[in-house]
């Protein structure tokens, strides 16, 4: 399945939906082969009903301009590019209003999967094993 | 009250801000085609505070505006 995505600057936008019972967000994210870890703004976890703060798990996160901790959660569902991950780790953290982004999808949700990138029709091929 | 806009729509009506949207359509790729716009700012945290204060089931955050041109993002 090839998906289209969207070339900014640069940057490939994908959307992306988190669902938790009977809530549901639609989220702009960034595909991001540098980050190890999917990455979701902090306010929309505490939208979804997570408590970053509540729990137990922070993670030191090294970036391009320094070291900064995040709290991870399990969020429920998350689904993008045609594939659903469920109770998927995720690190929450808000990145600056000039990424006009609500998060990065990391290099965790392609685990056991293949995926392709093409820049010449900018559409993602991505497939392989998912829970 | 009922402010249903088409992407477009907003994208005119509301320029370089960020739009928070109750009940949210999507197209098969996820991507938004329409929804009922709750709150509407320049400032983003505050849209996401109202995020949480309005609470709504289905929700999206959309942005307006672009990357400026010349701008190299290392996220």
């Amino acid at each position: 399945m090839n998906v289209p995505f969207t070339l900014e600057e640069g940057l490939i936008f994908v959307p992306v939906r988190f669902t938790r019972e009977s809530k549901s967000y639609t989220a702009r994210f960034v595909l991001d082969t540098g980050a190890s870890n999917t990455m979701l703004n902090t306010h929309i976890a505490v939208y979804l009903g997570y408590d970053p703060i509540a729990s137990s798990e922070r993670i030191q996160v090294t970036t391009a301009s320094g070291i900064e901790y995040a709290s991870r959660v399990i969020v429920n569902e998350i689904f993008a590019l045609g594939k659903i991950r469920k109770q998927f780790p995720v690190l929450c953290h808000t990145l600056p209003p000039s990424a006009s982004v609500d998060g990065l999808l990391g290099l965790d949700f392609f685990r056991n999967s293949i995926l392709l990138i093409d820049f010449i029709k900018n559409t993602i091929s991505f497939t392989g094993q998912t829970n | 009250m009922q402010n249903i806009f088409t992407y477009q729509e907003i994208q005119k009506k509301f320029q370089s801000e960020w739009v928070l949207l109750e009940s949210p359509e999507t197209n098969e790729r996820l991507e938004i085609v329409r929804g009922n716009v709750l709150f509407h700012s320049k400032d983003r945290d505050e849209v996401y505070r109202q995020l949480i204060e309005m609470n709504p089931l289905s929700s999206a955050v959309i942005y307006t505006g672009t990357i400026p041109k010349n701008t190299a993002v290392i996220l």
